[in-house]
């Protein structure tokens, strides 16, 4: 259940990223399939060089942001709708990330070495160590090698949990903060009514970019802290984020009802959860009816359009 | 205030679409005047209105905004606009009193906690119509009146020095025209606002402004000005219908 709820709390700060774009500033965006993949590429290759795990961390959640930043700025620049220019940016961002990794996928490695990394090197301890004795921490370190720190131990023990949720918990405390103050309450109103935001004597373009670029950089910190939780970062871990944090914020968003707590920030966090304990039965029960865990995104596909189509027939206020 | 100088739009000039929206058209609306505008659909009173706030680009003459050719931008930071559709005025999903925050005041925000201005409160609370005891309520769960009363009091909060209304009244009931005008006529008396109207409601044009122009075929064919002239609000009316009838 811990790594259910560690899981699940990852894809809150994605599912939130997407909350902003889609709900907060209603722009559509694809982006985040492409910047998750930047944001885990990123921390693991700064990983490697040597950085500490929270700059690593901070620099990649800068890199979606500025991902971000280039759709809105296509969209607002050259008039075109944020989704056509989401998928272009989307679309080179696969590109941009295996040059940033240099491969299709990357491990995260126990020390840092400009040296051929050997197996055991890479992965840590293997079962032979145990039989044959390993090489220790100590012998790579006498080797002149830096320990690579991230700050997870895989271990189901609460610590990682502790840690997921305060980050969470941080995060959306500084984003409910924000949308208090004036310019955050503009940007609320920008989502709703971009001219009265022009009447108002402000450019509404600024409040495209910010919103998007807010939006790409939680999703880019959820891929940096994935891809350190999981040991790897890999081209393919983004694709179907979009569709899976739009089910989690629905999700949330039917719990909730038409209770909007801390401008709807609840709503990606207890969508993901669900999501994530919905996913976790399905793999686990679900080969008694024929379902495979491939399936999952057909399904999550599948909901959102679902949810989509239950509302355009009650006539809802929520749309997508 | 206002100056149009021999303006004339022309929308798709040169290609077989084109048509002639405003014909030299010399308009000049000074400081604290409450100006309506009359005129049948077409007749080019809301290309007139696009004109002046920058939004349309006059194809011949010049449109000065306080003797200055400003850009649309530029005019929203000194003047504000209200419309026919009471939903473009505010923000639905805001409640009334972080609306009235925002309108506090014009341009770029930073990271402090406003306030609603006191004395929007106030003037919200002189519409009658119970938004000054429900400020936390959403926007969008308001009347279309309400939602109009909130958009004035919004529109005036920053203190401009040009309001400019694009037929507010068209879409609302009797009784909501009636104070969203008696708010209009109360702004221009007790803030100074000037004040350009657009209408095709002749009961407004009789009851409320100083001075009333009436267009057709995107010309101005007269001006009327009420104080000068010491007409009747009765005598307005015929002689308004007398100067369209002279025309066709």
């Amino acid at each position: 259940m811990i790594a259910i709820l560690e899981q699940g709390l990852l894809l809150a700060l994605a599912a939130m990223g997407v909350y902003i774009s889609f709900r907060l500033v209603d722009l559509p965006d694809l982006t985040p399939d492409g910047s998750y993949i930047v944001g885990g590429a990123v921390a693991v290759v700064l990983l490697r060089s040597g950085h500490g795990w929270i700059s690593a961390t901070l620099l990649a959640a800068l890199a979606a942001g500025a991902a971000g930043f280039i759709t809105a700025s296509i969209s607002t620049r050259f008039k075109i709708h944020t989704l056509l220019a989401s998928i272009m940016v989307m679309t080179g961002l696969y590109s941009v990330a295996i040059r940033i990794m240099n491969a299709p996928n990357l491990p995260i490695p126990r020390f840092t070495t400009d040296k051929v990394l050997s197996y055991e090197q890479i992965v840590g301890k293997t079962p032979l160590d145990d039989i044959l004795g390993g090489l220790g921490n100590l012998q790579y370190e006498k080797e002149g090698m830096k320990a690579v720190t991230v700050p997870f131990n895989n271990k189901a023990d609460g610590h990682d949990l502790i840690l997921i949720a305060s980050t969470l918990l941080l995060i959306s405390f500084l984003l409910w903060l924000f949308l208090r103050t004036e310019l955050g309450t503009m940007l609320r109103g920008y989502g709703r009514n971009r001219f009265a935001v022009k009447v108002l004597g402000v450019n509404p373009n600024i409040f495209a970019l910010m919103g998007l670029t807010v939006a790409n950089f939680l999703v880019g910190l959820s891929g940096a802290l994935f891809s350190m939780y999981s040991g790897f970062a890999d081209v393919n871990m983004g694709t179907g984020m979009v569709v899976v944090c739009l089910a989690s914020v629905i999700l949330g968003e039917i719990i909730f009802g038409s209770k909007e707590v801390a401008y709807g920030l609840f709503f990606p966090i207890v969508g993901s959860v669900v999501y994530q304990i919905l996913l976790t039965l399905a793999m686990k029960y679900g080969y008694r009816i024929g379902f495979k865990p491939s399936d999952m995104k057909l399904l999550t596909a599948m909901f959102v359009v679902s949810v989509i189509a239950a509302r355009r027939f009650k006539k809802s206020e929520v749309t997508i | 205030m206002i100056e149009l100088e021999r303006v004339t739009v022309i929308y798709n000039k040169g290609t077989l679409d084109e048509k002639v929206a405003l014909k030299d058209v010399d308009l000049f609306v000074e400081d604290g005047r409450f100006v309506v505008i009359v005129g049948a659909n077409g007749a080019g009173k809301s290309t007139l209105m696009k004109v002046v706030v920058g939004e349309v680009k006059p194809t011949f003459g010049v449109c000065r905004i306080m003797g200055q050719v400003l850009k649309e931008e530029k005019i929203f930071k000194c003047g504000s606009i209200v419309c026919q559709d009471p939903n473009l005025g505010i923000f639905p999903n805001l409640s009334i009193e972080e609306n009235l925050m925002l309108a506090r005041k014009k341009g770029f925000r930073g990271l402090s906690f406003g306030r609603a201005d006191p004395r929007a409160i106030e003037l919200l609370r002189s519409c009658e119509l119970g938004l000054e005891e429900n400020l936390k309520k959403k926007a969008s769960k308001l009347s279309g009146g309400q939602k109009q009363a909130l958009a004035m009091v919004m529109a005036v909060s920053s203190n401009p020095k040009l309001l400019l209304l694009d037929e507010h009244t068209a879409s609302l009931d009797p009784k909501s025209t009636e104070k969203i005008m008696e708010l209009t006529d109360r702004i221009n008396k007790m803030l100074g606002t000037t004040i350009l109207m657009i209408t095709h409601d002749m009961n407004i044009a009789e009851q409320y402004g100083d001075t009333v122009i009436v267009m057709e075929d995107g010309k101005i064919i007269a001006r009327i000005d009420k104080s000068k002239q010491k007409i009747q609000a009765s005598q307005l009316k015929s002689m308004i219908k007398s100067k369209l009838t002279a025309t066709t």
